[in-house]
């Protein structure tokens, strides 16, 4: 959407700083221009903030039309992640594989499918740990596999037992691969 | 009461995901923000920061070249020739104590752990403008103040040896500006 551009930003304005001199810290107090310029008096007590909350809600329901495509293509970028490490085990492609899945980890909830982001969660907690150990190609796919099962069958949360238990299977199995790991 | 004017702030968000830059876009347009940009890695942030000089920037740990953590550190110096004091809001999947703190000590001003609600964003960018903490520079950090409530009975590390004096330098005038120059 085309906008007027801001005033130009007070680029000079944080410089101008009080300060008071500790003899090993400083305690400096940068002038609040931010509330100076952006913020205005209006009535009763939270009637704006609701608004703009619920204005934003709003945006966000018309936007979640389009999450499902999204799922779909976070879990396409997963598997191909998945398939770049099994061919190429190494470090840069697990880290590529980490990071696909700590996406889903942040946003599947938000997409409507927080069971999928809860073992999304279990497999980084699982990468995190591991540290310099190798990761278990089995441990990823089954994650991976499992993910996509959810998602195919629309299963969103804690409601679906079978969901659940899947996800209790797989704790169990990063136990195993390394113990004290699999209950988090 | 006072009611925080979206369309006068400029905000930053560094993401490497296209659908959560997306998202935080939408909320911020919900919340009447106009002049919203988007980085999708902690270089292109971090070029935007000083080419666009925005008011709050709204940052992801997880990111390839250099992550969230360490576009904070490379904004928080005190000697920097942009505003090293522009609130950070850190936005992430992580919600262990240990990363909240972690990003505490690289300077983040606000922390956001995924999923994100209207109402959890609005409040933090509402902190930012309304309740700013002030900053602290010792030799080894330098960013908002970590003790976040003003009381008597802080609980944490104590780094601090010196609380008493205001001023144990009288040139405190010649150290602020080189703290700032």
């Amino acid at each position: 959407m085309p906008h007027t551009p801001l005033d130009p930003p007070l680029d000079v304005e944080w410089r101008k700083v009080d300060a008071e001199v500790f003899s090993d810290h400083t305690v400096l107090h940068p002038p609040n221009r931010l509330k100076e310029r952006a913020t205005e008096l209006i009535g009763p007590r939270g009637s704006g903030e609701a608004e703009a909350i619920h204005r934003a809600e709003r945006a966000l329901g018309v936007l979640s039309q389009e999450f499902a495509s999204w799922m779909d293509a976070e879990i396409e970028r997963l598997e191909e992640a998945r398939k770049a490490f099994a061919t190429k085990p190494y470090r840069d492609a697990a880290d590529a594989l980490y990071r696909v899945a700590h996406d889903l980890r942040g946003q599947a909830a938000t997409l409507g499918y927080p069971l999928a982001g809860e073992i999304a969660e279990g497999l980084c907690v699982f990468i995190e740990r591991l540290e310099a150990r190798p990761l278990p190609q089995a441990v990823v796919d089954r994650h991976v596999e499992s993910i996509r099962a959810i998602v195919r069958q629309d299963v969103r949360g804690r409601d679906n037992p079978v969901g659940v238990a899947l996800t209790l299977r797989l704790a169990q199995l990063r136990a195993q691969y390394a113990p004290g790991m699999g209950a988090e | 009461m006072v009611r925080v004017d979206f369309t006068k702030l400029r905000i930053l968000v560094v993401d490497d995901n296209a659908h959560m830059r997306r998202i935080v876009r939408t909320l911020l347009h919900g919340f009447g923000s106009r002049e919203v940009y988007e980085a999708e890695d902690g270089a292109a942030g971090l070029e935007m920061f000083t080419t666009h000089l925005p008011d709050i920037i709204i940052v992801d740990w997880a990111m390839p070249i250099f992550d969230g953590i360490e576009l904070t550190s490379m904004i928080r110096r005190p000697n920097s020739a942009v505003n090293p004091y522009v609130p950070i809001i850190m936005l992430t999947g992580h919600s262990e104590k240990s990363k909240v703190m972690r990003a505490r000590d690289a300077g983040v001003t606000e922390f956001l752990c995924k999923p994100i609600s209207a109402k959890s964003l609005h409040q933090r960018l509402l902190n930012c403008v309304l309740n700013p903490r002030p900053f602290i520079k010792t030799r080894d950090y330098f960013g908002p103040d970590r003790r976040r409530n003003i009381s008597g009975v802080y609980s944490g590390p104590e780094r601090r040896t010196s609380n008493d004096a205001v001023v144990a330098d009288p040139a405190a005038k010649r150290l602020r500006d080189s703290a700032l120059s």
